[in-house]
């Protein structure tokens, strides 16, 4: 029996020498598999037979084959992965928004408008000359192509970003799905938890997977009792034990894109990224792309407003026998702007505060409201309703942020600011070359009501009175104003615009539109350049209108603290600093990536020359016991054979 | 970023296994890659900055330096296109002044009574040569624009109309910019040079001969602009206090009628209603039910005080007349607005412009003159009458101006109908009290020498000397005469100097000529009145007067030709006078015109050589320091070098070759 027993004793020695032989030749195998972790045999004595003034040890058998790894290490590792998908894409967005910005280029905005002002000022010098006339107008329109690319370019990289998204989530989907598959895996293998982190390989490849679903999104993971791996997005479960819950997207349409809004598709929660490519692209497409379109679009606007200011007043070569407006107001009959300040910071993002617009009779329903300063200029909203009590007004969509307290608005369905005053109609006749001024109210005091302020009707009205029969003024079907003169001895122009009237209804405007991707050069002036308003009265040689528009090169007249020039270099600063700084950031993130990565390597990397080493020793056990075995079959061969 | 000194990954933990091995020296041989491609790429474009990113701060500073530069160019752009212009004009004002010399010479050879009527016909004809090679040099073009034109640079400047040369360019400047917010007439005006306007009929009022003040009233649509004499209102915010406070922000306010809309929109609060005076030239508060009112300022600012309502916190007892808010005459300012609102009458005014030859004239009569008629379409009417005058608004915006635009014509200014008083309401009409002496007598003028011209012996035997040189208008004469205490002097509606004795003494009034001048002659006062008891009157002789003219170069030659013609000494004489204003003028003119293109050379200096510094400064940040760069590069291929060799030793190394 004692024979046996050793027979038995030398055979554990024998399986388990073997299974440490066949764990090493598994980490050799598996030397360059991503995400493997070495396996190391922890052997332990068998249950030792218990002669009780004695024990004998029955041999050895395996404890445990473990992995050889650090969880601590891996929960940095994830975190670190979120972090640099992250950075990666805003990094590559802010990369990708200066090369198409294109500044240094000697092509870019800011040479078109150096280009400009540099034609301007050949006009002053040649104010009749054909070809000098043409030569701005087309400075005028490279100056809006640029500008219309450079916005299409940031819409397509935005929409490139929200396809990006969309791929990012059907990627989540795959992972967690696998992820719950995993761990129905395990928890078969590990018979319910029982032999807890038995099943190395299993765990292995569910681990790798968490880490590839932490560079999407930022999680958090942690290991049930029974083996189970649960992974968090914020408070929601995006995997719990063997169930997955996939991601889906909620769409709205912002002016022609798409914006998508990552959510659970059961809606059991609400999903909140923070970290991770989906974060940064997020933020990347909503606020960094978006902020700087913003920026943009704030210098197109201010460039087409005060060129427009000065060219509207000013005359060409031709004064006009039938001018149609370019811009038309909705409601003829509803004053043409009315002009607010916000008095409170609102405190939900789809209202405006105007105490001054307390006990107003004034239909505001239905009206577009513009706001003029703060964080969200240029943004336009339709109005549902309006509290005359408190001067509330609410709005159909929510700002970006809220209101604050000082800034500014205008009801109005223009796009650009209108205030109280006048303009002058100035009527040539064209055989004396006489020219006689009319005045042109534009009262928008809102006294003794808002209802009392000119309508566009009232305009049409005041023109139809200059010179009755010979000049009409008529309202067209879209709202825009259309002057004839219906002597063609007799002409009209404009001159001393104090409210910003024929500016922002494009009457005898340089530029047409409001923003980045609007910006045109007006069709009526670049078809005829002899309409180019170079001056400022029906003088050929008069050069003045040219070079009032020549200074404003050097006015700070975007958002009343900066020329042109200056506010484009502050955006184009903007991006290169920020271009820098995730570019420095992302660079440090990838070292302590890889510093992470290296140190999981040591902990859990395979050494093939230590497995080697390794192998030996358990070969030489191997070699040992086997020949112990031989022996115990000699002395058993004694005992059978040598009894008779 | 680009340094050498990147941050490689390092291996302190004794552990080293396959996969790290690897890890780590393919991690440092990308970053050593990375940073020679950098390097490469530098060498290769030249530049240190490839995008802004590299360096946000120098690529800022580069675009503005380029701005800059940028900027200068077409600066010196512009200066060349000055200069050229500029020097034309001094060219054409150098041959202008050529051939006033020549005329001279004809004058003197010619003026001379031994003359003949014959010879004096030829040398007409030269002078008419001379006037139309005058004619042809300020019609001098260059660039395509005429540059004595004005902003008419479309069109010659200078035809012939009526035997006179009249000018029908503009009077305003062509500006250039010339530098950063710089931006200067750059070219020479006719009048400057040549004498293209007469210098009146100014608006005059015609009791003190002193600039006339049309006064126009206050009215809703008057602009802010205009009011303080044109200084306009910086329109901040002004607290108002009746039986409330409000504090009305003023600063939409276009006009007059704006800000009362706005001080009456409080009126809930305040009890206080705004309105226009009673003397239709200021502001009225009155507060409902009496009371005092205080307007205040707000913050320190100055709207209220300068809106003519400020009371201090004192306040002022309602009703509150405003002071005189003074607006000017402007285009739009109504006639029935002058005067304070009273207008003037609408009989009219006739205008005409002659020459030896032509007479050009025109009336405007009631149909222009309505209380609706504003300035400009009163201006509009008077410049497109055809007689060569140019009607503007005086400098100060008190009154209208018109000139004579003629050389060679008289302009003269009369009532349209024997009892109006239009012409004389807007101080235009021409009288004689007005007229310079030079336009009395036909044009001959009044003799003057250095010194007093003519003596008045008073009946005490008292001489009373008088320098007609100090004279400029007729009535300034007799205001001489008349500012001693024992003569008074009048100007007579038929036209004649009365002069008053109340001296006593037994000696004859008597006015004599005196130092050998002929100025009493020329005033129609030579003569003497018997001694009698008691005030005595002399009265001297009808005067008359002719329109005025411009004083300019083709005048000269116009009359010296016309007097050659006609045989007329006096007036070959008198043309001698113009011809010394037309030089000294074209000196004038020549001399501020080599100042600005002395000034405008000096800006092309300092442009170029600004441009020369900020090209340097540019090249310093933007340019790649090559032997820096190429020494560096070097550097990172000796390291690349070595980590691949050092590499390659590595991963050779294996125990499973010993075993």
């Amino acid at each position: 029996m004692v024979l046996f027993t050793s027979l038995n004793t030398a055979l554990t020695g024998l399986q388990a020498q073997l299974a440490t032989l066949q764990t090493i030749g598994h980490n050799i195998s598996n030397a360059t598999t991503p995400g493997y972790s070495r396996q190391e045999v922890d052997f332990e004595t068998n249950t030792p037979n218990d002669f009780v003034r004695f024990q004998i040890g029955t041999g050895a058998r395996i404890k445990q084959i473990r992995r050889v790894i650090d969880m601590a290490l891996e929960a940095r590792l994830q975190s670190a992965s979120s972090a640099l998908g992250n950075l990666n894409v805003k990094s590559t967005a802010l990369n990708q928004l200066e090369s198409t910005v294109n500044a240094l280029s000697g092509s870019d905005i800011g040479a078109m408008l150096d280009n400009l002002f540099k034609a301007m000022e050949d006009l002053s010098n040649r104010p009749a000359d054909i070809s000098t006339r043409s030569a701005v107008l087309e400075q005028v329109r490279l100056l809006s192509d640029s500008f219309n690319s450079l916005a299409n370019d940031i819409r397509d990289a935005r929409d490139s970003l929200n396809e990006q998204l969309g791929s990012a989530i059907g990627e989540v989907n795959r992972i967690t799905r696998e992820i719950a598959g995993l761990n129905k895996q395990v928890l078969e293998a590990e018979n319910g938890g029982i032999d807890l982190g038995a099943a190395n390989d299993l765990r292995d490849r569910r681990d790798l997977l968490v880490k590839q679903l932490s560079n999407l999104v930022g999680i958090k993971a942690v290991e049930t009792s029974r083996g189970e791996m649960n992974v968090l997005v914020g408070s929601a479960f995006l995997v719990f034990g063997a169930t997955s819950y996939d991601l889906t997207t909620d769409d709205t349409v912002d002016n022609g894109s798409i914006i998508s809004t990552p959510v659970f598709e059961n809606g059991s929660a609400t999903l909140q990224v923070t970290d991770g490519q989906m974060a940064g692209i997020i933020e990347a497409r909503d606020n960094i792309l978006s902020g700087f379109l913003k920026d943009f679009d704030v210098l197109a606007n201010s460039i087409i407003y005060e060129f427009n200011k000065i060219h509207s007043t000013g005359q060409g070569l031709q004064r006009f026998g039938d001018l149609t407006s370019v811009n038309g107001i909705r409601d003829t009959s509803f004053p043409i702007a009315v002009a607010g300040q916000a008095t409170s910071t609102s405190v939900s993002k789809n209202t405006i505060v105007d105490t001054s617009l307390m006990g107003s009779a004034a239909n505001l329903i239905g009206k577009q409201v513009l706001i003029l300063t703060g964080d969200n200029i240029l943004e336009q909203r339709t109005i549902t309703g309006f509290d005359s009590a408190t001067g509330t007004i609410i709005v159909d969509k929510d700002f970006n942020t809220v209101i604050a307290q000082g800034d500014r608005f205008q009801i109005t369905s223009l796009n650009f600011s209108i205030v109280n005053g006048s303009f002058d109609v100035v009527l040539t006749n064209e055989i004396s070359g006489t020219q006689t001024s009319y005045n042109i109210t534009v009262d928008l005091d809102k006294l003794p009501d808002i209802t009392s302020d000119t309508t566009l009707t009232g305009i049409a009205t005041q023109i139809n009175a200059i010179a009755p029969g010979v000049i009409t003024a008529t309202i067209t079907s879209d709202g825009k104003l259309r002057i004839e003169s219906s002597s063609g001895d007799v002409k009209f122009g404009f001159a001393n615009d104090s409210s910003g009237f024929l500016a922002a209804m494009g009457l005898n405007t340089l530029f047409t539109g409001y923003d980045s991707s609007t910006i045109a050069v007006n069709k009526l002036i670049s078809d005829n350049p002899a309409l180019l308003a170079a001056a400022k009265s029906n003088t050929a040689g008069d050069n003045s209108n040219a070079i009032e528009m020549g200074l404003l090169r050097n006015r700070s007249v975007v958002k009343g603290q900066s020329s042109f020039e200056e506010f484009y270099q502050d955006i184009i600063g903007e991006v290169a600093v920020n271009a820098g700084e995730f570019s420095n950031r992302l660079e440090t993130q990838q070292l302590v990536s890889e510093q992470l990565e290296n140190q999981r390597e040591r902990v859990s990397g395979v050494s093939i020359d230590e497995e080697a080493t390794k192998m030996i020793t358990h070969q030489r056990a191997f070699q040992a016991v086997a020949r112990y075995i031989a022996v115990i079959d000699s002395l058993l061969d004694t005992l059978i054979n040598g009894i008779r | 970023m680009v340094s050498i000194g990147t941050p490689f990954v390092s291996s302190t933990f004794s552990r080293a296994t396959t996969n790290l091995s690897r890890n780590v020296i393919l991690a440092n041989l990308r970053r050593t890659q990375e940073e020679i491609l950098r390097s490469q790429e530098q060498l290769s474009t030249g530049l240190r900055i490839l995008k802004p990113s590299d360096d946000p701060i120098g690529a800022n500073r580069i675009a503005d330096f380029q701005i800059r530069i940028d900027k200068s160019d077409q600066f010196l752009r512009n200066i060349e296109s000055a200069t050229g212009r500029l020097n034309i004009s001094d060219s054409s004002m150098d041959g202008v002044n050529e051939l006033v010399n020549k005329a001279r010479t004809i004058l003197l050879e010619h003026v001379q009574s031994t003359s003949s009527a014959d010879s004096r016909r030829f040398a007409a004809q030269e002078v008419e040569q001379l006037l139309q090679q005058a004619v042809s040099m300020a019609n001098t073009s260059f660039d395509g624009r005429y540059i004595f034109a004005g902003r008419k640079s479309e069109n010659p400047p200078l035809v012939f109309a009526g035997g006179g040369v009249a000018y029908v360019g503009d009077n305003n400047g062509f500006n250039t910019n010339v530098s950063e917010g710089l931006s200067l007439a750059t070219n020479v005006s006719a009048d400057e040079a040549f004498g293209v306007f007469s210098d009146e009929i100014l608006g005059l009022d015609l009791g003190t001969l002193q600039t006339i003040d049309l006064n126009p009233a206050v009215r809703t649509y008057t602009k802010v602009s205009t009011l303080r004499e044109g200084q306009g209102v910086s329109l901040g915010s002004v607290s108002i206090t009746g039986s409330g406070t409000a504090v009305i922000d003023l600063s939409i306010a276009d006009n007059v009628g704006d800000i009362i809309d706005l001080i009456n929109g409080e009126t809930a609060t305040t009890g206080i209603t705004a309105s226009i005076n009673a003397a239709d030239n200021g502001f009225l508060l009155t507060r409902s039910g009496g009371g005092t009112i205080v307007v205040d300022e707000v913050s320190g600012g100055t709207t209220a005080s300068n809106l003519g309502i400020y009371t201090g916190s004192g306040g002022s007892v309602s009703p509150l007349t405003g002071s005189d808010l003074n607006p000017t005459v402007t285009k739009a300012t109504q006639l029935g607005d002058l005067y304070g609102g009273a207008g003037i009458t609408s009989s009219g005014i006739t205008i005409t412009n002659a020459t030896a030859t032509a007479t050009f004239t025109t009336t405007l009569d009631s149909t222009i003159f309505t209380p609706t008629t504003t300035v400009e379409q009163l201006l509009n009417a008077i410049n497109g009458a055809n007689v060569y005058a140019d009607a503007r608004i005086n400098e100060d915006g008190t009154g209208i101006d018109v000139f004579s635009r003629l050389s060679g014509g008289r302009l003269t200014i009369s009532e349209a109908t024997g009892s109006g008083t239009t012409a004389s309401e807007l101080g235009l009409l021409s009288t004689l009290g007005r007229a310079k002496l030079s336009d009395l007598n036909s044009g001959n003028g009044v003799d003057s020498v250095d010194g007093a011209d003519f003596r008045i012996v008073r009946k005490d035997g008292t001489a009373v000397y008088i320098d007609v040189d100090n004279a400029e208008r007729l009535q300034d004469v007799v205001d001489a005469i008349d500012s001693d205490t024992l003569l008074s002097a009048v100007l007579m509606p038929s036209g004649y100097i009365q002069i008053t004795d109340t001296s006593s003494g037994t000696g004859d009034l008597r006015v004599e000529n005196f130092n050998g001048s002929f100025a009493a002659t020329n005033l129609g006062i030579e003569g003497s009145t018997s001694n009698a008891p008691g005030p005595i009157t002399f009265s001297g002789t009808s005067l008359t007067f002719v329109g005025v003219q411009v004083e300019g170069i083709f005048t000269a030659l116009i009359n010296l030709r016309d007097g050659l013609l006609s045989n007329d000494t006096n007036k070959i004489t008198r043309s001698q006078r113009l011809f010394d204003i037309a030089q000294s003028k074209i000196l004038g003119a020549r001399s501020s015109n080599g100042a600005r293109l002395a000034g405008l050379e000096l800006t092309k200096n300092r442009l170029d050589s600004q441009k020369l510094e900020l090209s340097k400064l540019m090249s310093d940040i933007r340019d790649v320091d090559f032997a820096e760069a190429a020494t560096r590069m070097q550097l990172q291929m000796n390291i690349l070098q070595a980590g691949l060799a050092t590499a390659a030793r590595i991963l050779q190394t294996s125990i499973l070759d010993y075993l």
